[in-house]
């Protein structure tokens, strides 16, 4: 199993990674940005994406939008400060399969991870 | 600047402290500053909302503090303030914003948009914090003292 985090703090990255092993994923590509992560998504494959929302150069919300729109099924959680309703709303409509709000504790988002996976393979 | 707006961020800090730090945090003092000027040991993260209402919120963590911070967060032994350690700060005040904002949000009115941080070590020349109202509160925590600051006009 293989994962993307993407989020432009590098504290955050480290700490999905952790929870990311708390999932048994053990390997992970990292990208600061939503341009980062469109072209990761482009060229490897990936079991699950954890997305950011607020990023410089290109949000979350846009690279979702666009990894979908390239064919890319890879399950995406939306990891992310924006928790008004509208915006989960928007995360979904734009194709993210799951949500999580920071802060949050990484057992739980080790949960979250795990049933996205579950979902996605049914 | 409505006191009303205030409590929002404090439940943030609250929440964040306890869910990703395993630490609590007493609020302690609460003031009025006609702007300010950073104390040389203090490492600041500023973030900017706009919307119904705009405005800046800052973070202000002693070193010892930002440290601890870092260090909590992800597990690592850092014993100085680096890139890393100002990342941490960031994410902290971005963290604390994004959930604020939630708190704030009125029915009849989009989300607030939520800037990206800026962070900043001791005075810095030509920041706006010189010259901005804030309301200011202190904490004790478990990992050090802190300060939250919040200056925001709402929309006539």
């Amino acid at each position: 199993m293989k994962a993307l985090v993407v989020d432009d703090s590098e504290t955050t990255r480290r700490i999905l990674v952790r929870s990311l092993v708390k999932a048994e994923i053990l390997s992970c590509d990292e990208a600061a940005d939503g341009r980062e992560a469109i072209t990761a998504c482009l060229n490897n494959e990936y079991d699950v994406v954890l997305m950011d929302w607020n990023m410089p150069n290109m949000s979350g919300l846009d690279a979702v939008k666009a990894i979908r729109s390239a064919g890319k099924q890879v399950p995406i959680i939306m990891v992310t400060t924006e928790s008004e309703k509208a915006r989960v709303v928007d995360a979904i409509k734009a194709g993210a399969n799951n949500y999580i709000c920071k802060p949050f504790q990484p057992d739980v988002l080790a949960a979250k991870i795990k049933e996205t996976l579950l979902k996605a393979d049914t | 600047m409505d006191v009303a707006f205030i409590n929002p961020f404090v439940e943030s800090v609250y929440d964040f402290f306890s869910t990703m730090l395993d630490s609590e945090v007493q609020r302690k003092s609460l003031s009025l500053r006609e702007g300010y000027r950073a104390a040389p040991n203090d490492v600041v993260a500023s973030i900017d909302l706009d919307g119904w209402i705009r405005g800046t919120v800052e973070i202000s963590f002693p070193r010892g503090t930002a440290i601890a911070v870092f260090n909590r967060l992800t597990g690592m032994d850092s014993r100085e303030v680096d890139d890393s350690v100002l990342d941490s700060v960031g994410e902290s005040v971005n963290i604390i914003a994004g959930s604020a904002k939630a708190k704030l949000g009125q029915a009849d009115a989009p989300p607030l948009d939520l800037g990206i941080p800026r962070v900043f070590c001791g005075h810095q020349d030509g920041i706006d914090s010189q010259t901005m109202r804030w309301i200011e509160i202190s904490f004790a925590s478990g990992l050090g003292p802190l300060a939250l600051r919040v200056a925001f006009q709402a929309d006539s």
